[in-house]
């Protein structure tokens, strides 16, 4: 499991389309069945986990940190997810499975997105462009959409905006010689 | 006479950290009469002091980057030498931080004061290992004083580097890091993990990084990346100072990797800030296992914080029963009343 999180956090900070596909098919060479297959279905939407929702990790975290620590951390790292992972207390047995004596519940593929991907599969099978490994609202699609946003133009600082007539409650973006249609 | 409170042994005020029976400053942000400082970066070691009291690595880096005249005079002294200074004596042990890093203790009749300095406790080839001080105020650090901030094993990092230059060998690897300490750390470890081709650097590693070679640092080959062809560069790895990963620099690379070594790439956000691909975190500050392991094991029964997140360290030192405050509040409510407060920009 720790090679496919370091997956995912090359995916998610690699900006080119490339270079991401470089990425996903060297771990799918790299790592045997059954984890890759495990992974495949967490990339595809096809995984759910019923019980892991927002209140159950902070009770969880909150059972297991100091409440003053844990509020500046998460003041700190803006992700509840993250935060959590980071502080999670450090177990002393090896790493390689998910929980010591507690074997993963099968991962269910009846109740994640791509089950109703699978639903809306055209029977025709040309036409089945559903079945595409798509990431679901993940940190890839945060990524690029960080990504376009930090190219985005930046208002110029206030200093050097200027009045705009046309437009009075938008700050016009460009510096003082705007020649845009509406000033 | 009654007895001294540490607040009269050491004492912020505006010049930094004063030690008025001692006559002397530690790391002092502004020019002063006698210095005695920690380690050579440039948040604790500036030019100008009358007298500097450091290591010789710590001096010969100030010498490197400030030129001949940074200081009237200067005095060596080693780890473990001890000097008497007015009413107290100073003692230097190793830090851990990056080459010459020094912990100072300052003894006052018997009040013990170690002033820390930067350290860290994670193995480092490239500088001797920190040394735990038993004393009974300890002036900790916390750049990295959040228990989110774990560092994990440097090698670690270093073979995700690798592997990522396996997986694009038609790609160049830019590796951002703080040039004196962080970058021939990270050298060191790529040795270490057995890769064995040349390294390149940016211009302005060149001169301390040679320090380190002949201070009997082994870094292997390592070239200027300067005049190299575009070409050439594919499927290397090329250090350089943080700042220059995203300039026009790095044009003359193909399809660069950008990578830094930090600590703070173990926040995501942070991490995204600058742009970067490959986060490494390796860092030459403890983190907070490290920083609260280090604390429990001084003994100290007063904790002073400075240096980046106090607010949680004071925190964690008083659930442990522990006195600790903010340095920059020490003496604060005294009849010596210290002025602004010392903010430093550590270099992670």
């Amino acid at each position: 499991m720790n090679r496919f999180a370091e997956l995912l956090d090359r995916l998610a900070y690699e900006p080119g389309r490339n270079n991401k596909l470089r990425l996903i098919t060297g771990y799918f060479r790299e790592v045997g069945d059954p984890d890759r297959g495990y992974a495949l279905a967490a990339l595809t939407g096809a995984l759910s986990f019923k019980h892991a929702k927002p209140a159950l990790i902070r009770d969880l975290i909150a059972a297991r940190t100091d409440e003053v620590l844990f509020g500046l951390s998460y003041d700190y790292v803006g992700d509840l997810s993250e935060t959590v992972a980071l502080m999670w207390p450090r177990r002393v047995l090896g790493h390689d499975e998910s929980f010591p004596s507690h074997p993963s519940p099968p991962p269910s593929p009846a109740r994640g997105e791509g089950a109703h991907r699978r639903r809306g599969v055209h029977p025709d099978p040309s036409r089945q462009r559903l079945n595409r490994a798509k990431t679901p609202a993940s940190d890839c699609s945060r990524a690029s959409r960080w990504y376009r946003r930090e190219r985005a133009p930046r208002p110029a600082p206030a200093s050097r905006r200027h009045r705009c007539r046309a437009r009075p409650s938008r700050d016009c973006l460009r510096a003082r010689r705007c020649r845009t249609r509406h000033c | 006479m009654t007895t001294m409170r540490p607040q009269d042994i050491l004492l912020p005020v505006a010049a930094g950290l004063c030690c008025k029976p001692g006559g002397f400053h530690i790391d002092p942000v502004r020019p002063v009469e006698r210095a005695v400082i920690t380690h050579g970066h440039s948040d604790h070691a500036r030019a100008g002091h009358g007298a500097v009291l450091a290591t010789q690595e710590t001096l010969d880096m100030m010498r490197l980057r400030y030129g001949e005249n940074f200081a009237g005079s200067t005095q060596v002294i080693r780890y473990g030498e001890e000097i008497r200074l007015g009413d107290v004596t100073v003692k230097f042990h190793p830090a851990g931080h990056v080459l010459g890093s020094a912990q100072i203790a300052v003894t006052c009749k018997d009040t013990c004061i170690v002033a820390s300095g930067d350290y860290k406790d994670a193995p480092d080839p490239t500088c001797t290992p920190f040394e735990l001080v038993p004393c009974d105020v300890f002036i900790t650090e916390a750049t990295f004083g959040l228990p989110v901030f774990r560092h994990g094993d440097a090698s670690d990092e270093v073979k995700k580097l690798l592997a990522s230059v396996a997986l694009f060998p038609e790609r160049a690897h830019l590796v951002g890091a703080y040039s004196l300490g962080k970058a021939q750390r990270v050298i060191a470890l790529l040795r270490q993990a057995g890769y064995d081709a040349p390294i390149y650097l940016h211009g302005a590693m060149e001169a301390i990084t040679h320090y380190y070679q002949s201070r009997g640092i082994e870094l292997g080959e390592l070239r200027p990346a300067k005049g190299v062809k575009k070409a050439a560069l594919a499927g290397t790895i090329t250090l350089a100072p943080p700042s220059a990963t995203s300039d026009l620099w790095t044009r003359r690379f193909p399809d660069p990797v950008t990578a830094f070594a930090s600590g703070w790439m173990r926040v995501r956000a942070r991490a995204r800030q600058r742009g970067i691909e490959l986060p490494l975190v390796i860092s030459d500050h403890a983190d907070w296992d490290g920083l609260t392991a280090t604390i429990a094991a001084t003994g100290a029964g007063e904790i002073w914080v400075t240096h980046g997140q106090e607010d949680a360290l004071v925190h964690w030192c008083r659930s442990k029963g522990l006195k600790a405050q903010p340095l920059d509040l020490v003496g604060y409510g005294d009849e010596e009343e210290s002025e602004t407060p010392i903010q430093d920009e550590a270099e992670a």
